[in-house]
């Protein structure tokens, strides 16, 4: 099984150390993919010889994360990233309904992020049914759980399972990720599966968040990325005619090089 | 009649900054489910540290029922004495042979 956690920090954005280490330590913890979320404000080619070192051991995904202050500022940010980055993610940063309202109802998000205690408090069943039906996924992040504690870690768990529970009984699909900034906050996929179950949910469906829901995300990216794509759902497919052309040419361009020859 | 409670072992990978003593890691792994479950949580682990390999790997002993309790709070454990530290659940296994067997290769420098 293949395990994926969309949304570690390297030192490109806030995160301590270089993307190289953030990326051995995840290969080493059996991680085969990974996003970045660093590329707010970074261009992606500045991970371009790292992605081609790392490809065959590791899937390396760009991934930006928008918390704007209104729906308008988040819809100028995905036009903006929208053909840069591979997975976008947004956030409230506050108890502010309204963005993610906007969020889920757009089709160039692809992860709604909940991560502070704040975010957690403001979505609630019909808002997961709702990115159930636009296929967003839902990013639920356990950095809380590692780095708080006592009080504000029993806050944060009881917020958090709260929603949980609903996003289970809507059926949303959600990821779970490790929002680590250093390669000391990493986790191994099945400490990150037994950290959900602080949260209540269940050993399935938390393995399912780290591999069968990323893997959806993954396939949707890589479909986009098809320039024969129109919009998610939506691709042109060569008609037998064109195919039948298309074979001709491919036959004839090898002879009119040997006539060259 | 007393009912033989039925015992799982874990085989544990540190990943670690600086040095960590036998005791160190012992009172740390204790300090971290204590301060998650509380007390009377910490008392239906059974935990015991059964060996020990410095700086690389450990075995814990526990009981079935708190498994899943003792695999969360070694997740959330951040810190031994200060220094920053990862220890990653290799297996788990019935008897200390059959997780040797099956999990030590898992460990580069543990020889078998």
């Amino acid at each position: 099984m293949k395990f994926y956690d969309l949304g570690i920090k390297s030192s490109l954005s806030r995160g301590q150390d270089q993307p190289e280490v953030m990326l051995d330590w995840a290969i080493e913890l059996g991680y085969s993919g990974v996003a970045l979320a660093d590329f707010e404000d970074v261009s992606p080619k500045a991970l371009k010889q790292v992605r081609k070192e790392y490809s065959p051991k590791c899937n390396i995904f760009t991934r930006a994360t928008i918390i704007p202050k209104s729906a308008d500022a988040m819809k100028r940010s995905l036009k903006e990233l929208h053909n840069t980055v591979d997975i976008i993610a947004v956030r409230s940063g506050s108890a502010e309904k309204n963005i993610y309202v906007n969020a889920i109802l757009d089709k160039r998000v692809d992860i709604i992020s909940l991560s502070e205690l704040s975010e957690f408090n403001c979505l609630d069943y019909s808002h997961f049914k709702m990115a159930k039906e636009n296929g967003v996924i839902i990013e639920i992040s356990t950095c809380d759980l590692i780095l708080k504690e006592r009080f504000q870690r029993s806050k944060s768990i009881r917020l958090m399972y709260k929603n949980c529970e609903q996003i289970i009984r809507a059926n949303a699909p959600f990821i779970i990720s490790s929002g680590a900034e250093s390669k000391w906050e990493l986790r191994a996929p099945k400490e990150l599966i037994a950290l959900a179950g602080l949260i209540k949910i269940p050993e399935k469906q938390a393995t399912c968040a780290l591999s069968n829901y990323p893997e959806m995300l993954i396939q949707k990216i890589r479909m986009m990325r098809d320039p024969n794509c129109i919009m998610a759902g939506v691709r042109v497919v060569p008609s037998e005619e064109e195919e039948k052309v298309g074979d001709t040419k491919d036959t004839r361009e090898p002879e009119g090089d040997l006539d060259g020859y | 009649m007393d009912i033989k409670e039925r015992q799982r072992y874990l085989l544990i990978k540190i990943i670690n900054e600086g040095d960590i003593e036998e005791q160190q890691l012992i009172r740390a792994i204790w300090r971290n489910i204590s301060s998650l479950y509380g007390e009377y949580g910490t008392s239906r682990t059974g935990l015991w540290l059964i060996e020990y390999e410095k700086n690389k790997y450990g075995i814990l002993r526990t009981n079935t029922e708190a498994l899943q309790m003792v695999r969360t709070s070694l997740a959330v454990m951040r810190q031994i004495e200060g220094n920053n530290c990862i220890l990653v659940v290799e297996g788990v296994s019935g008897t200390i042979e059959a997780l040797k067997k099956k999990h030590f290769a898992k460990i580069p420098t543990v020889n078998q």
